[in-house]
């Protein structure tokens, strides 16, 4: 090892370590050394997402806010798609650049296939079933209840029954048990998830 | 194998080390975990740590990228080519099931899944080109800075400056034609994404046999490492599949603590982007950070960046790696020739792993363990960007295609 790379590295190593000791100072004391306005597309500073999120009151313990899917996701807090629904009409942050600009690409709820989409294959997807996943995530339809039968399907035998409406028949096949009394199907009157049921038409989470 | 990266078969078998940065970087390393841990909390210390353990990995086995792939383009060797291929697949293994199924810890996963379009195709190339000019991709500059190479310093100062000019154009980039993010595993399930994915592996794989064989008569037999047992765990050479296994399970554990696959080029950018800021360069008026997951990264800490602490890992577990091999810091002076190629490649690199949305690890090995397609296009076009790399090497005094 030369006394020249030692000086070099040495120099190196110290100006790194004093960068990120003073990005971290600055970022944890709220000293405002470095400029940085809150982007346009976040929730203002200190709000929670979640304070309207029309899921807040969900009594499914299986509720997609319960566990934020965004906690690990690189868009974060920031991204919470049960806050500001993506989805929705008034919010959507792929508006200002399209879906394939997203960074979050990997959960980017308007990518084909998810189950937010409407024309999703998927987009019966109840997410008060016992999934406690992303119901964005990668094949959310693999874990689904109903997968086996969903109702949603193009030519599913189970296509013409309406699990939203008031069921005609006495099992579901979207319960857990596909042979469960009424009472356990998740879009019954009775049924606590009711209030959250994403396929009727007034639920707030109806465009989730 | 990055070009800088020092050899790793030394000459005799003994057992010295440099003792002094061995000393220096092991203190340094406990030091700077325990300061992430209290500065931040114990998952970041412990996303440093798995840094640690792929930089030993990476500089014990020179496990690179830009080395392999010219070795095989050049020599028509193919050796290093197939561990990283068998890697990928170890690693698709688990990523697969584990984006469908869910986190079986608790909380999210989410895949390295991305647009396939003209940005990857020309990011791709970008990269492809520039790793062969820089001598290391993004890996191979993190771990061959860690063993104290003055080159790969230049590679990665542009490097980084490439990366945030990457996110100035990125938006303008994805105004071109793109498809959206396809994944193997949600578009054939998980069997038919495992068939597909471990299917075009093989492929690959299968082709670099036929092409050594039809150069060579035979595979490449690997020489007797030096030494054996402990001494080889802690001196080097490691062995490059079991290498490559370790840094599949790695990259398993990070998908895991972290919710997302092994990166390194993001944190490339947020660091340009920081100083850029204190140079009064206004970063946080463009667009790309002004997206959510980057605009949360510019306003945090750089220590609550899981990929830029897991690169302070990589370079410091290289640097301790490096002294235990005894070969820490080999040489300062450079010809101005190569570093100009450097420099060259390393703002290719950079930016065109913003446009690729990776580099070789957060693309092509993430990329393709996580099912997405977007790491298939990205293997063929920086490959194809590497072969023209490779012809322009000797206009910088490097080697090329003819030694």
């Amino acid at each position: 090892m030369s006394e020249k790379n030692t000086l070099l590295f040495g120099a190196v190593f110290l100006a790194a370590t004093g960068a990120v000791a003073l990005d971290h100072y600055s970022h944890t004391a709220n000293i405002p050394a470095v400029a940085n306005p809150a982007p346009a597309k976040l929730p203002a500073a200190g709000s929670n997402p979640c304070a309207a999120n029309p899921c807040a009151a969900n009594p499914c313990s299986a509720n997609p806010c319960g566990v934020n899917p965004c906690a690990a996701n690189p868009c974060g807090a920031g991204y919470n798609p049960c806050g500001a629904n993506p989805c929705g009409a008034g919010y959507n942050p792929c508006a200002a650049s399209p879906c394939s600009a997203n960074p979050c690409a990997a959960y980017n709820p308007c990518a084909a296939g998810n189950p937010c989409s409407p024309s999703s294959p998927c987009g019966g997807f109840n997410p008060c079933g016992v999934r406690s996943v992303n119901p964005c995530a990668a094949a959310p339809c693999s874990a689904n209840p109903c997968a086996a039968a969903n109702p949603c399907a193009a030519g599913n035998p189970c296509a013409a029954y309406n699990p939203c409406g008031a069921s005609p028949y006495a099992v579901s096949p979207c319960a857990a048990s596909p042979c469960a009394p009424a009472a356990s199907n998740p879009c019954a009157a009775s049924n606590p998830c009711a209030a959250y049921n994403p396929c009727g038409a007034g639920n707030p989470c109806a465009a989730y | 194998m990055s070009e800088t990266t020092l050899n790793a078969n030394p000459a005799t078998p003994g057992f010295t080390f440099d003792k002094g940065p061995a000393a220096i970087t092991a203190v340094l390393f406990v030091l700077v975990g325990i300061a992430i841990s209290q500065a931040v909390d114990l998952k970041q210390a412990v996303l440093y740590g798995l840094g640690g353990l792929l930089g030993i990995a990476l500089y014990h086995a020179s496990f690179g990228f830009t080395g392999g792939w010219r070795r095989f383009s050049v020599e028509k060797r193919g050796r290093a080519l197939r561990a990283q291929l068998l890697m990928i697949g170890v690693a698709a293994a688990a990523f697969i099931p584990l984006l469908a199924l869910g986190n079986p810890f608790g909380g999210s996963v989410v895949g390295a899944v991305a647009p396939v379009g003209m940005s990857v195709l020309i990011g791709a190339f970008l990269f492809g080109l520039g790793m062969q000019l820089g001598g290391g991709c993004g890996s191979g500059t993190l771990f061959t800075v860690g063993g104290g190479s003055a080159r790969m310093l230049v590679t990665l100062v542009f490097f980084i400056i490439g990366a945030v000019i990457g996110t100035a154009h990125l938006p303008m980039w994805l105004e071109l034609p793109s498809l959206p993010p396809m994944s193997l595993g949600r578009e054939y399930g998980i069997g038919g994404g495992l068939a597909v994915t471990f299917g075009g592996l093989a492929l690959v794989a299968l082709l670099t046999v036929f092409v050594e064989k039809r150069a060579h008569g035979g595979l490449e037999v690997v020489s007797t490492a030096p030494r054996e047992g402990l001494a080889r765990f802690i001196h080097g050479p490691w062995p490059m599949i079991w290498t490559g296994l370790l840094l599949a399970g790695l990259n398993v554990a990070t998908l895991l603590i972290a919710g997302h696959p092994w990166s390194i080029t993001f944190g490339f950018g947020l660091w340009g982007a920081k100083i850029a800021q204190v140079m009064g360069i206004p970063v946080e008026t463009w667009e790309f950070w002004n997206w959510a997951g980057p605009a949360r990264a510019l306003g945090n800490s750089v220590l609550q960046d899981n990929t830029s602490v897991m690169n302070f890992g990589i370079v410091i577990g290289a640097a301790f790696a490096a002294a235990l091999a005894g070969k820490f810091a080999p040489k300062v002076s450079v010809p101005l020739a190569s570093l100009i190629a450097a420099a060259i490649g390393g703002l290719l690199m950079g930016y065109g792993a913003r446009l690729a949305f990776g580099c070789n690890i957060g693309a092509f090995f993430s990329g393709i363990a996580s099912g997405s397609v977007h790491g298939w296009l990205w293997f063929v076009l920086a490959f194809a960007g590497s072969w023209i790399g490779i012809a322009l090497r000797p206009v910088f005094g490097m080697d090329g295609f003819r030694k």
